[in-house]
């Protein structure tokens, strides 16, 4: 435990208080000076609390999760938008000064795939074991091979 | 004239004047109707005695143009010789000597540029076909399940730590693990090939290949860890002191991918060509739903490449297999300076890809959800040339025009990645955030550091990187033998 005070909130009050993690931010602010605020989460929840903080030039730093794809660099589909220029969340993040950032254009670019998640996560819900199956047996075919005989025409 | 290149080879049974009049052989390919509607390899490749006829087209110059022109300086007529004998095994072992990925550089080398340029019979007609013999050698060696492996000094119990196993770190690693040191090749990612594996796609260079050819690394000795991203989850600085590595090869390849710095480039749709092929390649995408990994759909849609290197044919030959209505390749200058290989950009017309030559996107355009729905370019015609020696493009003003697209993919080259370099405070770097290294040595600011490769030369070829893979081998033997001389 590093902090003096640690506060719990959870959405369904299933455990600490229930509520949003804005609600007891208020509460904190108000009651004292805040010097420093770290928001690790959810686009929305980062964004509200860049929303509260930034008019009372509260510095807060935040941990974006852009969709990433090898996360070295390499192919810059985690970029952001950070005072309005371009930045590669794996290289030059993940931590990201909150009053810079775009929180629009990094919730519509995580939105990229919504339906093809949607299908990966349904195919997987319907026969877990199948699926798991199916993997282990794709890491030891090579495709082409099978096909480049008989050249396939899908 | 005792000198080895004027031996005479004896299983050529034509006169050299028979041998200029034998045309090429035509490699058999895929039909290029149905191979741009799949994933399957375009060239088929020679079958034995295809390779046996286009070899006897070989007239044995004393001073081979094609090995002058090899950047690994492959024996390219002992190994033609081999194949007329019908030792191919031993002609593979003969390609390994000096090439630890034959099947590879066989089917991805710019050969127009190298040893096919070098050769003699190109002077009047064509030249003799070596990408494809080499490549026949390979797959006779793999398709046989048995492998010709050259032979391998005595130990030294030095070990070497190579930093990436795309072509530069591979190459690298086979001369090594020839010359008697022990290697250990790091990789960032879950396989193992660097660009083999998540740039350069199935159609033109099949994975099992490059698998392939990293078992025969391994079976020659050479150990390979994944999962390893140097200059994050552990320093140059730790591998050197702590764990004991007697000299380093940083091979970690070119970078972060350039954008256009456009307006509407954060739009839902616009890619670097490396997110699209890494998707495509590495992660399968073009097998989704069997595959999780997801790509935007290009199917029935129009998709534009911006570029017109190789990335940018890969590209675009992609997304016409998977289902593109339209795949065009936007280039701001013409054909003549497109930097792709001419057979690439033949393959691509083949199968329909529509080329605009001399445009510019200037904005990219969405709908109100961020979803790319098409492209604004400016016409351009070529002025003075540049630091390149290319003409460079100035806009025509007046010649705007929207195009529609759904998918916009920038293939516009690479700038370094920082990884190594930030972690690696005494690692002198160039002016551009690549890492210096001696043009002759490969050595770093660093003793016992080396690197090359695009981490050093920018975005280049595969075959390149292997020469500076078998250069940087060279140097290293150099420096671990000075080890030992100064511990004697």
């Amino acid at each position: 435990m590093v902090s003096d005070e640690t506060h719990v909130v959870t959405d369904d009050g299933s455990y600490g208080t229930k509520g949003l993690v804005t609600d007891k931010l208020k509460e904190v602010m108000a009651a004292g000076k805040v010097d420093y605020v770290l928001a690790v989460g959810p686009v929305p929840m980062m964004r509200a609390v860049a929303n509260m903080t930034g008019p009372e030039k509260i510095k807060t730093i935040v941990s974006l999760n852009s969709i990433m794809v090898d996360g070295t660099g390499m192919c810059g589909g985690c970029r952001v938008l950070v005072n309005n220029s371009s930045q590669f969340a794996c290289v030059d993040g993940p931590e990201f000064d909150a009053t810079q950032v775009n929180f629009e254009v990094l919730m519509q670019r995580n939105n990229m795939y919504r339906e093809q998640e949607k299908m990966s996560i349904d195919r997987l819900q319907a026969d877990p074991a199948g699926e798991l199956d199916r993997l282990r047996l794709k890491n030891h075919k090579y495709e082409c091979a099978a096909e480049a005989v008989g050249v396939t025409n899908e | 004239m005792s000198d080895a290149t004027q031996t005479k080879v004896t299983h050529n049974p034509l006169p050299n004047k028979e041998r200029t009049k034998l045309p090429r052989q035509r490699v058999p390919e895929q039909d290029a109707e149905i191979r741009a509607h799949n994933f399957c390899e375009v060239n088929l490749g020679f079958p034995p005695d295809q390779a046996r006829q286009e070899s006897l087209r070989c007239i044995e110059c004393p001073k081979p143009g094609c090995v002058m022109k090899c950047p690994v300086s492959v024996d390219v007529r002992a190994v033609i010789d081999l194949i007329l004998a019908e030792d191919y095994l031993g002609a593979a072992a003969k390609v390994r000597e000096d090439n630890a990925l034959p099947a590879i550089t066989g089917r991805v080398c710019p050969v127009e540029d190298q040893c096919e340029s070098g050769c003699v019979l190109g002077k009047k007609g064509e030249p003799v076909g070596i990408a494809y013999l080499e490549r026949f050698v390979a797959d006779w060696e793999r398709e046989s399940g048995q492998f010709g492996l050259p032979k391998t000094a005595p130990s030294t119990g030095k070990k070497v730590g190579i930093i990436g196993s795309g072509p530069a770190g591979l190459a690298c690693a086979g001369d090594l693990i020839q010359m008697g040191h022990k290697v250990h090749v790091f990789e960032a990612l879950h396989e193992l090939g660097g660009v083999l594996v998540y740039g350069i796609p199935e159609f033109r260079l099949p994975k099992e290949i490059v698998r392939h050819e990293i078992d025969v690394l391994r079976r020659r000795g050479v150990e390979f860890e994944t999962n390893v991203v140097v200059g994050k989850t552990v320093t140059v600085d730790e591998l050197t002191n702590d764990e004991g590595f007697d000299a380093l090869f940083i091979a970690t390849g070119a970078g972060l991918p350039r954008f256009l710095n456009i307006p509407g480039e954060h739009l839902n749709g616009v890619y670097s060509a490396n997110e699209f092929l890494t998707r495509e390649n590495l992660m399968r995408a073009y097998r989704f739903p069997e595959y999780d990994e997801p790509l935007y759909p290009c199917k029935d849609r129009d998709v534009i490449v911006v570029g017109g290197g190789n990335t940018a044919m890969d590209a675009v030959r992609s997304a016409l297999r998977l289902g593109a209505k339209s795949a065009s390749i936007y280039y701001r200058r013409t054909e003549i300076e497109m930097p792709a290989r001419v057979e690439e950009v033949h393959h691509a017309k083949d199968e329909g890809v529509h080329f605009e030559m001399l445009v510019n996107p200037v904005e990219f355009l969405g709908d109100e959800k961020g979803n790319l729905t098409a492209v604004r370019c400016i016409r351009q015609e070529l002025g003075e040339p540049d630091d390149s020696g290319r003409r460079s493009p100035v806009p025509i003003k007046g010649s705007e025009f929207v195009a529609p697209c759904a998918v916009a993919i920038i293939a516009a080259g690479t700038s370094a990645n920082p990884l190594i370099q930030s972690t690696t405070p005494d690692l002198a770097i160039t002016k551009r955030g690549y890492i210096s290294a001696n043009d002759d040595t490969l050595a770093t600011s660093k003793p016992g550091v080396f690197a090359g490769g695009d981490i050093v030369t920018g975005g280049a070829t595969v075959i390149l990187a292997m020469g500076a893979g078998r250069k940087a081998a060279k140097s290293i033997d150099d420096y671990l033998k000075g080890l030992v001389q100064i511990a004697n």
